[in-house]
């Protein structure tokens, strides 16, 4: 039953994204606001991620855009004084606070609780030593360990836990560094060095190779227990499991090695007495499945639980917040669309979903590209498919830096770097495994050295054997049969064949052959569910149809990269809801597991597809959108859509490939909204270079930035005659240049930036992609909405990229806007300068 | 791959690739819904008279190892999947599934829409389909005038008495169409058991001076075996603590004036929730069921319902008022599926050893 005594909530937000971390903890607040408000809650919230939903959806006067600490939380603790606070939706960072929170004994003296995690998660989850006793204490296998003094106490313990070891000395600041010991000798001479200076040392069983099992599970008060999902991990231990390519459902283990992690984790839920969800990572011995370890245990929502949530259909954000506030599994009420047991139903799939990660080193070329367990990507795309071949190439498509559909090679790489890069993975993993093979790397062989299962390298053969084939036997429809069903798109067998994609197209469709979609829902077709989330086969049944004679296809952005994609996809979520809102009928075709935009809440259908022409074409021809939007630059996708001259594509903020005059150095801005006969201020802005006043470094704004009346009039002025001789309509920024006498120049002109739209948007309190969405649509009162712009005068609100830096442990002195990972916001009052 | 046909009752035709024997095969088409475990799923002998439908995409994954069969001799009459993986991971690297199948003369085909072959199943009622070379007419004529054998339970029960030893209770198992899993879960607690044949007495069993009776899982219909098998169960319960679990389960509600039903579809999976009704605990397990226990049918006097399905509301457990019997409909084992309700060969226990004293 649902406690009655909490009536308001405050969610921890998520901050700034960075690795680890991107818009799955923003999509989670953002779903349990939807649930929390269902059940009749008020939500207020704190996070100072500009490019956060669930800010926007909070009404305003329960938003407080301020940063994640301990005073600022217990500042709006002691000013609202919410019934409980919910730190699960906001990554470690909320989890520390609440922890300081909780040890200082300030929330039980105010009366606040905490939902979602209790406090003996709390206590094990940032200690490995009372996490290695608590899992021991059910009777679970934690990595073996003992803290040592002397060589003898060292070699008894490796006697006891066999080689290798990893030994690391404790409470030493400087360096975590483990360090690997695969004999006596090794660990010897180890020693010498550790313990020459009194210290003490942990020595630990080497799990390095072990297979990574992951495992996403909720948990009521009545202790009713689903398990959600499982993970597989392509990569052994000793890759990071964010950067390593992720399988569900599993695919290399027994059901008896399954059922027992299964058990382990309800085990571990039921002792940490979790109400919620929970992650729990296991190492399993490659020999032995049923010799395994818990080495990790996460009650929190992450890119895991998200993975875990959309590769299933299950409502894992939704549930998980309904069990916060009490209910039990059978008391939660879902929407009618789905079944009415789905809460309690445990998942089961019918399909394959992969993920693969997207890497920041096109961007940060200084940063070391070896993976290890420190992760390093910075987003991930999944590929959905009705078999593992079809999935991962899918996943592939989708996680490559170019739009181009091709099947990717590494044919230059020499084989000693292709050796070192089995053994010691890099980034691009499955290319070197794929050109692995393509050299003549027999299965056993590669299983051996990379200690990823045989498995896969079967599956990836099978895709090569159907590389030739495409390669041998061109325009043919059987050619192109075998090909989709292993997930193979139009494109890529258009260029191999040097065909226009049409041709290709036209073959099978002449044939009567277009993709299936099938709904990703929990319950491998055993019950009809109006699920809403689609991805293609290549089979007999299509289980979606066009959704309206008004639909709005709105394109994603793919897996987040460096550079301004989580702000894209704030931006993509926000177009779908305005859409929406305005009577469309709304698709949202991406592919990021982590996507804001992808929340089943804001789009009528979503398709989970690669962002490539045929798959974009194949939905274009089903749904018959009237509208197709393209949020942010893509001027490859753009070029080929606009061939197809019926179709009413709009890019939102308009390309700026053309038209667009970009100065070297910039000081500040001026923001307007243009229309066809009038052009409107808005406001200055203040650009911040990294590098003097360079703009491709700009990656901080400030607005509004002051300016005497008559400069500001002359500046309006000027802007105004540039606009006039330009095309441009919509938001529109003209860049200012300061000389080093103060004088100010007029330098370009240029639609303005999405980031900056949203950073406007937190700054005037005006929902500008509302408005452009209305703009575009013809619904906009342009002269309603000037009267509400608000008087900024006497606030400056400031925007700063944050960069991984940090994270890939490099340093860069200028660091440009290609490398932000997200940004926080902040406010002051003018006279606290 | 050659190319092959599955034909349903209803006319439908899939084509498909084969794998596994080349055989022509007739049998009842069930979908079963677990994710992992095809080697587990296609070795139970509940199966025997049925093709098996496979949701989960993709089989053969893990090849064939010595820990997961249900049993040796296999009956099931084929495998249906969208995506057969043909790896071996066995220790001599020479038995892959496709072989096994070979082997056991059952075919399989795959490259189907599962999903929508699963869609449709669950719209109608159980039927016949067939894997055939041609879906042509005489095929599927073939396929109507097939008459499957309802002697299930007498092709696939040991015929002599075997025993699997231990230093524990002595335990008398009948073999109904026995899963392996029940004899690993009695083996876990040192049982000493003693696998009898279906047609077994009570006499006979009384003679081997047994601390306990389980009833097996089985095949088909419990209304398709003799009444003496009724009549045992009757006479052992009154003596004995009796466990009993899907076909035994049925025969041991039969044995107790309940009735047993032909569910519209069967249910092959472990995926629904079911209630414990003392505690109202939610667990899940390994369910394979195509009858179900009349809840209207039950003489509250002498049983009462311990577990119920939430999704179609079948009852899945009952207990014996007055005797320490009690029966559940799922597979506590696993093999595949959920390990949550395995504490009842605990519990099972706990009678023999309260019996005793």
């Amino acid at each position: 039953m649902i406690d009655n005594k909490i009536k308001k909530v405050l969610i921890l937000g998520g901050g700034p994204s960075k690795i680890g971390s991107e818009t799955e903890l923003d999509a989670a607040a953002f779903q349990m606001m939807t649930a929390l408000k269902k059940n009749g809650i008020q939500v207020l919230v704190i996070d100072n991620n500009p490019f956060s939903l669930t800010l926007s959806e909070v009404q305003p006067a329960n938003v407080f855009i301020k940063e994640i600490n301990l005073k600022n939380v217990l500042d709006v603790i002691k000013k609202e004084s919410p019934d409980a606070i919910i730190p699960i939706a906001g990554g470690l960072r909320a989890i520390h606070v609440t922890q300081e929170l909780l040890n200082q004994g300030i929330l039980s003296d105010l009366g606040v609780r905490v939902l979602g995690i209790s406090k003996e998660s709390l206590k094990v989850i940032n200690n490995p030593d009372k996490m290695k006793i608590a899992i021991n204490s059910i009777d679970e296998p934690a990595v073996p360990s003992k803290i040592v003094r002397t060589d003898s106490e060292a070699f008894e313990v490796v006697r006891e836990i066999g080689f290798p070891v990893n030994i690391k000395k404790v409470n030493h600041k400087e360096s975590t560094e483990r360090i690997i010991c695969n004999n006596a000798e090794e660990l010897s001479d180890m020693l010498e060095d550790e313990f020459e200076d009194d210290s003490v040392c942990i020595i630990e069983k080497s799990i390095v190779g072990y297979k990574q099992i992951e495992t996403v599970a909720v948990r009521d008060q009545t202790n009713t227990k689903i398990l959600i999902s499982g993970l597989e991990n392509i990569d052994a231990v000793g890759v990071h499991s964010g950067d390593s390519i992720v399988i569900s459902p599993v695919q290399t283990l027994g059901d008896i090695e399954y059922q027992s992690l299964r058990t382990a984790t309800f085990k571990m839920m039921d002792l940490l007495n979790i109400v919620g969800l929970c992650h729990i990572q296991f190492a399993l011995d490659p020999n032995d499945g049923s010799n395994y370890y818990i080495t990790k245990i996460n009650p929190m929502i992450n890119s895991s639980s998200a993975l875990a949530a959309r590769s299933t259909g299950y409502p894992l954000v939704y549930v998980c917040t309904n069990l916060l506030l009490g209910n039990s599994l059978p008391e939660i009420q879902l929407h009618a669309n789905y079944h009415r047991l789905t809460p309690i139903m445990e998942p089961t799939l019918d399909h394959v979903v992969i993920k693969m990660p997207v890497w920041p080193f096109d961007n940060v070329p200084e940063a070391n590209q070896h993976l290890n367990t420190t992760m390093k990507s910075v987003g991930s795309t999944i590929g959905v498919g009705r078999t593992v071949e079809e999935a991962m190439l899918k996943a592939l498509r989708s996680s490559q830096f170019s739009p181009r559909d091709v099947l990717p090679s590494m044919y230059e790489i020499s084989s000693d770097e292709l050796i070192s890069q089995l053994i010691h993975p890099k980034s691009d993993r499955l290319l070197v495994l794929i050109e692995a093979l393509r050299r003549g790397y027999q299965v056993d062989e590669l299983e051996e050295l990379t200690k990823i299962n045989q498995f896969y390298f079967y599956k990836l053969k099978e895709l090569l054997d159907v590389e030739e084939l495409i390669i041998k036997e061109p325009m043919k429809l059987s050619t192109i049969e075998v090909a989709h069903d292993h997930g193979f798109g139009d494109g890529m067998m258009a260029e191999t064949w040097h065909q226009p994609i049409e041709k290709v197209r036209e073959l099978y469709h002449a044939a009567g052959e277009y993709p299936t979609y099938k709904a990703i829902e929990p319950s491998a077709g055993e019950f009809d569910q109006n699920i809403r989330s689609f991805y293609s086969s290549y089979e007999i049944e299509n289980e979606s149809s066009q959704e309206s004679e008004k639909t709005a296809l709105v394109i994603g952005r793919g897996g987040n990269k460096l550079g301004p994609n989580t702000a894209a996809d704030y931006y993509t979520a926000e177009m779908l809801i305005q859409l929406h809102r305005i009577g469309y009928k709304t698709i949202v075709m991406n592919n990021n597991p982590n996507a804001l935009s992808l929340s089943p809440q804001i789009s009528d259908k979503q398709y989970i597809e690669p962002i490539q022409l045929g798959a974009i074409l194949n939905i274009i021809e089903l749904e018959k959108p009237v509208r197709v939007f393209i949020p942010g630059n893509r001027h490859f996708l753009l070029k080929q859509l606009k061939k197809y001259t019926d179709l009413n594509v709009q890019v939102l903020p308009p390309d700026q490939e053309t038209g667009v005059v970009l100065p070297k150095d910039v000081t500040y801005a001026l923001n307007f909204f243009v229309t066809q006969d009038e052009s409107y201020f808005i406001s200055t802005e203040k650009l911040i270079s990294n590098n003097k006043s360079d703009l491709d470094y700009v990656t901080a704004y400030e607005t509004p930035y002051v300016l005497d009346d008559d400069a500001l009039q002359r500046d309006i002025e000027e802007s105004k005659s540039h606009i006039q001789s330009s095309n441009w309509i919509g938001l529109v920024q003209i860049l200012f240049n300061q000389n080093k006498k103060g004088e100010s120049e007029y330098v370009g002109i240029r639609p303005l930036r999405l980031t900056e739209t949203i950073f406007l948007s937190r700054a005037t309190g005006i929902n500008w992609v509302r408005a452009l969405v209305r703009f575009y649509t013809k619904r906009l009162d342009i002269n309603e909405l000037m009267k509400n712009m608000p008087d900024m005068s006497n606030r400056v609100t400031h925007m700063q990229a944050t960069f991984p830096f940090k994270q890939l442990n490099v340093k860069v002195d200028h660091a440009n806007s290609s490398q932000e990972v997200g940004a926080k916001i902040k406010f002051r009052l003018v006279d606290d300068k | 791959m050659t190319t092959r046909y599955l034909i349903l009752e209803d006319g439908t035709s899939y084509k498909g690739k084969a794998f596994g024997a080349e055989a022509t095969t007739t049998g009842e088409i069930i979908v079963n819904s677990n994710m992992l475990g095809y080697q587990e799923v296609i070795t139970n002998q509940i199966y025997h008279n049925q093709i098996i439908v496979f949701t989960q995409p993709s089989i053969g994954n893990t090849g064939i190892n010595h820990k997961s069969f249900e049993a040796i001799v296999t009956n099931s009459k084929g495998v249906v999947v969208k995506e057969y993986s043909n790896i071996s991971t066995n220790r001599l690297g020479n038995l892959n599934l496709d072989l096994f199948l070979k082997q056991h003369n059952i075919p399989g085909i795959a490259g189907i829409d599962t999903r929508e072959l699963t869609r449709r199943l669950n719209r109608k009622q159980t039927m016949k389909a067939s894997i055939v070379d041609m879906d042509d007419e005489h095929a599927f004529d073939q396929l109507h005038a097939t008459v499957l054998t309802n002697q299930q339970v007498n092709q696939v029960s040991t015929k002599a008495p075997f025993p699997n030893t231990g230093d524990g209770y002595n335990i008398v198992l009948i073999d109904f169409g026995l899963k392996y899993g029940i004899l690993r879960k009695l083996a876990d607690l040192d049982c000493n058991v003693i696998v009898m044949p279906f047609e077994t007495t009570s006499q006979e069993i009384f003679d081997l001076d047994p601390d306990g009776v389980v009833l097996s899982t089985g095949p088909g219909s419990p209304r398709d075996l003799p009444d003496s098998v009724l009549q045992m169960i009757r006479e052992v319960q009154k003596e004995l603590p009796m466990f009993a679990m899907g076909l035994g389960h049925e025969l041991f509600a039969l044995a107790n004036d309940a009735n047993v039903y032909k569910l519209d579809g069967e249910h092959h999976g472990s995926n629904h929730p079911i209630r414990q009704v003392i505690t109202n605990q939610i667990i899940y397990a390994s369910q394979s069921e195509g009858y179900a226990v009349d809840p209207k049918s039950i003489i509250h006097d002498q049983l009462l319902i311990t577990y119920v399905d939430l999704v179609n509301g079948t009852v899945q457990g009952i207990r014996h008022r007055d005797y320490p019997a009690f029966s559940v409909q799922f597979s506590p084992d696993g093999g595949p599926g959920p390990q949550d309700s395995a504490d009842l060969f605990e519990e099972f226990l706990e009678n023999v050893s309260s019996q005793r004293r």
